[in-house]
């Protein structure tokens, strides 16, 4: 617990580049010890990249990722052995029957406990015999998970663990992921291009978007942080003055006379200065989803970057 | 007692949906509420965001812990509860009178809305 208790997983200026394309660009992830992290991005963001990285499938063009207390590239198999990992899609053979893969990982895992394997097997309804194939696509990615937890990993990473599930399974398969985190002190880091599936059962989310993180910290504060404010300004005011009166200003949107603004680290007295400044006088807050709010940091990016 | 989907934060939905079930009898004074490992498997939500609602209830007065047992509703939380229940009626009315000012609606004019929406609702007077 020398320099950063309290991390699972830090990422240092994570980059990976793939000819001249930047595909992930200076990482700075920190995952609490404990939390269940939402790793949200469109697609192509570079989730599954980062992920790779954090896992030690691939190679960083530079930057460094740091497991608990342990460098990743300095001590690869010790880092490894901490994390469980649930692919976007299932790795089984599909011919294969689902013992037959249960004891391929117990030679091939070091850590693997099948008293575990098999008591999450009777947990999640899956039955041994059954061929690869025939399963659902709710049930093969609970095997996923099975296969992911069966060596007890302290952290478990997720890459889109839901996508195609339809809602019965997700839920399932939430309760599942919720209960490997409430059963020991784990960390669950899980991606998603969707922050309406994961966002309930997070309570930490990191932003990408064209290979940057561009938000990162508890759900909870992200809501109560940002904010729409709607005002009414007597006389006709452009978007230029606007941003200029405040640099939390991440999206103006307008409709007749008003003018909502989606303002990140609210607080009332900077509500108060805008609506005196734009010369409103009335406003009105309103809280938003967090999916607005991603949506609204993502074009408010866009605007200040073009 | 499922959370609702507002754009609250989760934490205050889960806390809001106590407070309404208290309210409407769900769960007396006294009564047990369930703990924070069936609340978040059944809601599918994270276990620190159930946490923290139910501290915000503890402070609040409106549930209190017994040491080993669990998460009960305080003998006294109808205070509490009232206070919370003011507290939203607040916010909502503030709401309703600045769309009215947006709107150039006068006091009276307002005050006739409430009134009228009072009656509607089939309450005592």
């Amino acid at each position: 617990m020398s320099d950063t208790p309290g991390l699972a997983i830090e990422t240092t200026g994570l980059s990976r580049r793939f000819g001249k394309h930047l595909a992930v660009d200076g990482l700075n992830l920190a995952v609490p010890r404990g939390a269940i992290y939402g790793f949200i991005g469109l697609n192509g963001a570079g989730k599954s990249t980062t992920i790779r990285m954090l896992i030690g499938l691939l190679a960083p063009s530079a930057g460094s990722v740091r497991i608990r207390d342990t460098e990743l590239a300095r001590d690869p198999v010790a880092a490894k052995a901490r994390v469980g990992y649930v692919p976007d899609r299932p790795t089984a053979y599909p011919w294969m029957r689902v013992r037959e893969v249960l004891a391929f990982c117990e030679g091939v895992i070091p850590s693997w406990s099948p008293t575990l394997a098999s008591h999450l097997l009777k947990k999640y309804r899956i039955d041994p015999r059954s061929r690869i194939r025939s399963l659902s696509k709710g049930t093969g990615a609970k095997l996923s998970l099975l296969l992911a937890l069966a060596h007890d990993p302290e952290i478990l990473i997720l890459d889109e663990p839901t996508d195609g599930l339809d809602p019965i399974a997700r839920d399932e398969f939430f309760e599942e992921v919720l209960r490997a985190s409430l059963d020991s002190p784990r960390t669950v880091l899980i991606s998603s291009h969707s922050l309406q599936d994961i966002q309930r059962a997070t309570d930490h989310l990191g932003f990408l978007h064209n290979g940057r993180l561009i938000f990162q910290g508890a759900t909870d504060d992200l809501l109560s942080s940002t904010k729409r404010l709607r005002l009414m300004p007597q006389s006709p005011i452009d978007d230029g003055t606007l941003r200029k009166l405040s640099p939390d200003i991440s999206h103006i949107a307008r409709e007749g006379r008003a003018v909502t603004l989606t303002l990140r680290n609210f607080t009332p007295a900077a509500a108060e200065s805008l609506r005196s400044a734009s010369h409103s006088p009335v406003f009105d807050i309103a809280d938003l989803s967090l999916d607005d709010a991603f949506k609204d940091i993502v074009k408010g990016m866009e605007t200040t970057c073009s | 007692m499922a959370a609702s989907d507002s754009n609250l934060p989760v934490f205050q939905q889960v806390a809001d949906s106590i407070r309404h079930a208290i309210a409407a009898g769900v769960f007396a004074p006294g009564d047990a509420i369930p703990s924070v490992r069936a609340q978040s498997l059944k809601l599918k939500i994270n276990p620190n965001t159930i946490q923290r609602a139910y501290e915000m209830l503890e402070r609040e007065g409106i549930i209190e812990s017994r040491r080993g047992i669990g998460m009960f509703v305080s003998k006294a939380s109808e205070g509490p509860a009232r206070a919370s229940a003011l507290e939203s009626v607040r916010e909502a009315f503030e709401h309703g009178i600045r769309t009215s000012i947006a709107a150039g609606l006068s006091r009276a004019a307002t005050d006739s809305v409430y009134t009228k929406a009072w009656q509607r609702s089939g309450a005592k007077p």
